[in-house]
């Protein structure tokens, strides 16, 4: 518990500190205002009024209260000033700068830190936590921390004022403490006991709720009763709900009351019967000062309330800044700015030694992994489902390395160039592809374009054999894509926007050509073009497909067929269906119907 | 003005109705607070100071002190319940009333309404609006009995003390009124201007890290520079924007804040109230403080008052398109029509035309087809040539613009559609796996009795159909293993072939005698895909049969091959009549088997 705490002021100071080297302006103009709050609270709970009594009972002349509230109005017309300074300005403008630099900041520590961290649901949850409003979050945390620091002195100072005022006046905060202190955090426990205990309720509601509106599941609540069992889904975390708020009930009641009493009754009814005893039965206290010592008694009881409640939030804001911090201080494994040599444009070969890899460390994916590639071949990678094909992809790209083993580039390890110049090597069309909001040209060159393009986009879009479609839109290959910013924005089928990712590959100059089931959501004919164009344009370019159409795989110069968690049969099509084994068996079976069909011609020649 | 009135009245009923008690505390909570404070700070403290101006005798302010003193711990007591037991408790109820009505809808909506981006977009903004329109309307309430308590008992108050105060408390408001239209209007149009290039910087931050960008990023650098480039460019732009307004920003602001509030209430009204003290002697000092003190209360109370057209104009937007939407009559009825006979019945479609919108090309032309019971249709054709559409209308999950379907000889519009569709088993290519048991998800039904040893077998028997046993074997839970990490952390996240197995025992368990297919083996390997098959061949059984694939292998055994192109039928047959005809389907049938008869000559 001590060291969390121990943890928790440290990471404030890191977000004071970072927020410092953003935008010093915000940090220091952030100090000024919450300091000149609290004085002007206190000034006007324990001054003001004070010297206004204070002058009628000596009988000030009408005079010396006109030049009191003139000098007060001028220190407050330039209290406001500076307040509204910050508010119409400071604020607005810098949060902005805020939030471009450390925009900047976590989106460039984003795309550096590996691919794992994307794939790794903790590390990922955590992260989005940090990145989630990032921006106003770090200034809030900065906010409070001042809040601590001059709520802390205020408090001082209020207690002080009540203290110069009667001796004994001052004893009486010991009731808001107590409520504050004892019963408040005991309320604290009890309602984060409760939000816990009600998280998996609240989950369950969240559910219900995305499945009865998102599209994706609008047929079979249409055609099942699946509506039934959501429904009940609901009415079941909603008594989950109200058993667990029936379990806090007492204990939260007995608190809230205590609580109220004492921040609020005990201190200020307490303080009047009090004031008026000194002032009407001892005499030793005058009506002036009966009239402040309220008013300060109030102050200071919000005051202690909101530094008690500063303190929570710098608390909480402690334990969003560790997520920012982990994300920040993270040590990437393969960092994308990696340095070393550049690797030459021709590949004489890929060559993967040994290779065992593991997403967790426990359960290897793949184990004792060999195989070469040649350049300027093709190859075919083929296995089940879930038999590793996408994960040796990623070893490929060092999306991953491997837990042991190693992947030479031209007989030299991957590691010992420069990633970036690495990936530049490959094109890839993943089957999980993402367009983005940008133009269909900007769209397959993955850069800005300009007229000098057209040639290369257009002749890509037509080997992908999605051009006529792309003419058709309005504003042709310099149509946006989605409808995110722009009401025109194009919405391609699947099968069309596979062809666009699929036209990337066209469109570079890539020594290697990945295709990750390229052809999964097009139609017969399609699919059949799209190869014959792959083939086609392959130039000197080297070649990995990964297929469930044996069809079109069974070209390569090379197969491989991937299989507990290695390569089990490699070799031409026709050496592996001599070999009989697995892949023979795959295709066999993929081919048995096609076949009959000839066999039936055979027959009938 | 009447329309939020009534859309207010409208959600206080379902509200009200759900929770009565709860309800009326909410307003009883507002008028105790600020009438506990009033009587605390403005009553008390100036009955203690005239004790100690008037030196009235102790016992006196001793009794009235103690008396506020037993009333408000009074009246915390059940507060202390309504905080931490009422609110937890109703709350979420009070949510639920408006979503069970709005999910009930959301079950019942044409599907086409999903197609119609907008009014999806209506539809999704009122669900995700649907608790902060209730907790928006709980404040509304809140904020109207508050203000108007204080309005009356420090109104009163100032009526008999001393009445000046309320017209200078009425000037710092009317002025008020006019330059915070200003402001919000300078506001609203900065908002109008920033807010498609902080939509940019939205995007550009969600491409950063959501996970499905992260591997195209770092294959694509530059198209990262790109984005990164239109980040900073946003913020330019919204700095200088922000810059631009501030002068007159500063200057609005400071003018409500400094010169109607503090100078007008603070400054000029206490030094009236001095000057009625010290020149005019027609008013005690304690009153004086006690007068200055409230003017913060007053105008809060007229700020509360003014502020609520607007929060309740705001919010009956919002409940007016939850009104709307519950209102809307989906033309697919329901609940209503005719029985349907169990057993394999012929289709027909006759002449049936279908466009998704009016606006939206027609996607099906004129399409007649015959389908006896029993018969086997597979659906072929190019990407977009309406096979899916063709099916949707089959289901009834879309209503032909032209023609009509036919069932057992009658209009599927005659059939209790529940009960039409019972007599369905669909798999689609995209089905989702839920959030409850495995055999939840099997059944896809409240199940009551969860031990019913028939019902458990014949789950079993769909999932072994499916090719599913295996699995089901290595589940420790068995039938009981909840699906899916949604809210179990014991829960099995199966993957995409597993799903697509329990997805298709769902089609094995009903017992239809309709199967639908739509592309379900297309993630799956070879060998799955052959296993699959198999399994659909025997699972058919007598049952009418429609297959949509694109892997013609798997759909040569239909007694009918139905080829479409661009909405047409343009061939059919069986697969050897239409390989006779040597058109569109024997072209598509060489492309893709000629490398597979290649190696079998």
């Amino acid at each position: 518990m001590k060291k969390e705490k121990n943890h928790v002021i440290k990471n404030n100071l890191y977000a004071v500190k970072m927020l410092f080297k953003i935008c010093p302006a915000l940090v220091i103009n952030k100090g000024f205002v919450k300091m000149a709050d609290y004085v002007e609270w206190l000034f006007y709970s324990g001054f003001y009024m004070r010297f206004i009594v204070y002058g009628l009972e000596n009988g000030k002349s009408y005079d010396f209260f006109v030049i009191y509230l003139s000098v007060a109005a001028l220190v407050y017309m330039i209290i406001e000033l500076y307040f509204l300074y910050n508010q119409g300005y400071i604020d607005p403008v810098f949060t902005n700068k805020v939030n471009d630099e450390l925009g900047k900041l976590l989106f460039s520590k984003a795309q550096n830190v590996e691919l794992r961290c994307f794939e790794d649901t903790e590390f990922y949850n955590r992260y989005t936590l940090a990145m989630d409003k990032a921006d106003t979050r770090l200034i809030e945390t900065v906010d409070t921390f001042w809040g601590v620091i001059f709520g802390f002195i205020a408090a001082i100072a209020s207690f002080v004022f009540l203290f110069q005022i009667d001796k004994f006046a001052v004893l009486f905060v010991i009731f808001p403490i107590i409520g504050n202190f004892v019963f408040n955090r005991k309320l604290g426990m009890i309602d984060y006991e409760r939000n816990k205990e009600m998280a998996v309720h609240n989950r369950k509601n969240a559910y219900v709720n995305r499945v009865m509106y998102m599209t994706e599941y609008a047929k079979e609540i249409r055609l099942t009763d699946v509506f039934k069992l959501m429904k009940k889904r609901f009415s079941e975390s909603m008594e989950g709900i109200s058993a667990v708020a029936k379990k806090y009930k007492g204990r939260g009641a007995i608190n809230h009351i205590l609580r109220c009493s004492f921040t609020f009754s005990f201190i200020f009814e307490g303080m009047l019967i009090y004031g008026s005893y000194r002032t009407l039965v001892s005499k030793t206290m005058i009506a002036s000062e009966l009239a402040v010592i309220t008013s300060m008694m109030v102050a200071s009881t919000w005051i202690l309330i909101e530094f008690t409640d500063s303190c929570m939030k710098s608390y909480q804001n402690g334990l969003y800044i560790d997520n920012l911090r982990n994300f920040l201080e993270y040590e990437e494994v393969i960092p994308e700015d990696y340095a070393g040599d550049k690797p030459s444009e021709m590949i004489e070969s890929i060559e993967f030694k040994n290779v065992c890899f593991s997403y967790d460390g426990k359960e290897n994916i793949i184990e004792n992994l060999s195989l070469k590639m040649e350049g300027s071949k093709t190859y075919a990678l083929v296995g089940y489902n879930g038999a590793g094909k996408s994960t040796l992809i990623k070893l490929l790209l060092r999306f991953y390395d491997p837990s042991s083993g190693e992947i030479l580039l031209n007989g030299r390890n991957i590691k010992e160039y420069e990633l970036k110049e690495y990936r530049k090597l490959f094109a890839c069309a993943f089957q999980d592809h993402m367009l983005f909001s940008a133009s269909i040209r900007e769209n397959i060159l993955m850069r800005e374009s300009t007229k000098e393009d057209d040639e290369t986009v257009i002749k890509a879009l037509k080997n992908a054999g999605v051009y006529d479609k792309v003419s058709e839109l309005p504003d042709g290959i310099d149509t946006i894509m989605t409808k995110e910013f722009d009401e025109n924005g194009a919405i391609l089928s699947g099968g069309e926007s596979q062809k666009i990712v699929v036209a990337r590959a066209f469109a570079s100059n890539a020594s290697v050509n990945v295709f990750d089931e390229p052809s999964s959501a097009l139609d017969p004919i399609a699919e059949y073009e799209l190869f014959d164009n792959i083939i086609r344009n392959k130039e000197k370019k080297t070649m990995l497909f990964i297929s469930h159409r044996l069809s079109s795989v069974k070209d390569a110069d090379r197969v491989f067929l991937l299989s507990d968690k290695g390569i089990t049969e490699t070799g031409t099509h026709e050496e592996l269906m001599r070999l009989n084994g697995k892949y023979a068996n795959m295709y066999r079976k993929q081919a048995e119907n096609y076949l009959a069909i000839s066999m039936g011609k055979e027959e009938a020649v | 003005m009447k329309r939020t009135i009534s859309n207010h009245i409208f959600l206080w009923k379902i509200l009200f109705k759900e929770a009565p008690f709860y309800m009326l505390y909410v307003l009883y909570n507002a008028f105790r607070y600020q009438f506990m404070i009033f009587v605390e700070h403005t009553l008390g403290i100036r009955y203690v100071l005239h004790c100690a101006e008037y030196h009235e005798p102790f016992n006196k302010a001793l009794i009235v002190v103690l008396i506020i003193l037993f009333l408000t711990i009074l009246t915390f007591t059940p507060d202390g319940f309504f905080q931490q037991y009422w609110m937890q408790k109703y709350k979420p109820r009070l949510y639920k009333a408006l979503k069970d009505r709005m999910y009930a809808k959301a079950s019942e909506l044409d599907l086409s309404c999903y197609d119609n981006p907008e009014y999806y977009n209506e539809f999704v903004l009122s669900v995700a609006e649907s608790e902060k329109t209730v907790d928006r309307f709980l404040e509304l309430l809140d904020f109207a009995v508050q203000g108007i308590t204080i309005l009356i008992s420090s109104g009163i108050f100032y009526l008999l003390t001393d009445w000046t105060g309320i017209v200078f408390v009425a000037v710092s408001f009317f002025l008020s009124l006019i330059f915070n239209k200003m402001l919000n209007k300078l506001n609203y149009d900065l908002r109008l201007k920033v807010n498609p290039l902080e939509r940019k910087r939205n995007y550009v931050s969600r491409v950063m890290y959501l996970r499905d960008f992260a591997k195209e990023l770092r294959l694509h650098p530059e198209m990262k520079d790109k984005l990164l480039k239109e980040f900073s460019e946003a913020n330019d732009i919204i700095i200088k924007d922000q810059k631009k307004v501030s002068f007159k920003r500063i200057l609005l602001m400071y003018i409500l804040r400094f010169v109607l509030n503090t100078l007008i209430t603070d400054a000029l009204y206490m030094a009236f109230l001095l000057y009625k003290v010290a020149v005019l002697h027609k008013l005690g000092y304690s009153d004086a403080i006690v007068l200055a003190g409230r003017t913060g209360d007053l105008r809060r109370s007229m700020r509360y008052i003014s502020d609520i057209p607007a929060k309740a104009k705001e919010n009956s937007m919002y409940i007016d398109k939850i009104r709307s939407f519950l209102a809307y009559e989906p033309v697919i009825d329901k609940e209503n029509g005719e029985d349907v006979e169990k057993g394999c019945k012929s289709f027909e479609l006759k002449n049936v035309s279908f466009r998704y919108t009016e606006e939206s090309p027609e996607i099906l032309h004129n399409i007649s087809l015959k389908v006896n019971p029993g018969e086997k249709i597979a659906i072929v054709g190019y990407n977009g040539s309406g096979k899916t559409t063709l099916i949707k209308l089959l289901m009834r999950l879309y209503d032909p613009t032209e023609g009509e379907v036919l069932y057992d000889g009658k209009d599927i519009k005659d059939y209790d559609l529940r009960k039409y569709h019972d007599r369905m088993g669909v798999v689609f290519q995209d089905f989702n796996m839920y959030g409850a048991s495995l055999l939840e998800n099997v059944c896809l039904d409240d199940i009551e009795d969860k031990d019913n040893e028939e019902l458990k077998e014949n789950v079993t028997k769909a999932l072994k159909r499916s090719g599913f046993s295996d699995r089901l074997a290595s589940l420790e839970n068995g039938l009981d293993t909840s699906v899916t990490t949604e809210f179990d952390e014991e829960g099995v996240d199966f993957s995409g072939g597993e799903s697509q197995k329990v997805a298709i025992a769902r089609a094995f368990f009903k017992d239809a005698d309709i199967l639908i297919m739509d592309e379900p083996s297309s993630a799956l390997d070879p060998i799955a895909e052959y296993n699959l098959n198999k399994a659909m061949h025997e699972a058919a059984g007598d049952k009418t049969v429609f297959y949509i694939s694109h892997r013609l292998s798997t759909t040569r055994d239909a007694d009918r091959i139905i080829m479409l192109e661009k909405g047409r039928i343009i061939e059919e047959g069986s697969h050897d009549e239409l390989l006779k005809k040597n058109g569109k389907y024997a072209e598509m049938w060489h492309v893709q088997a000629s490398r597979y008869e290649a190696e079998a000559v």
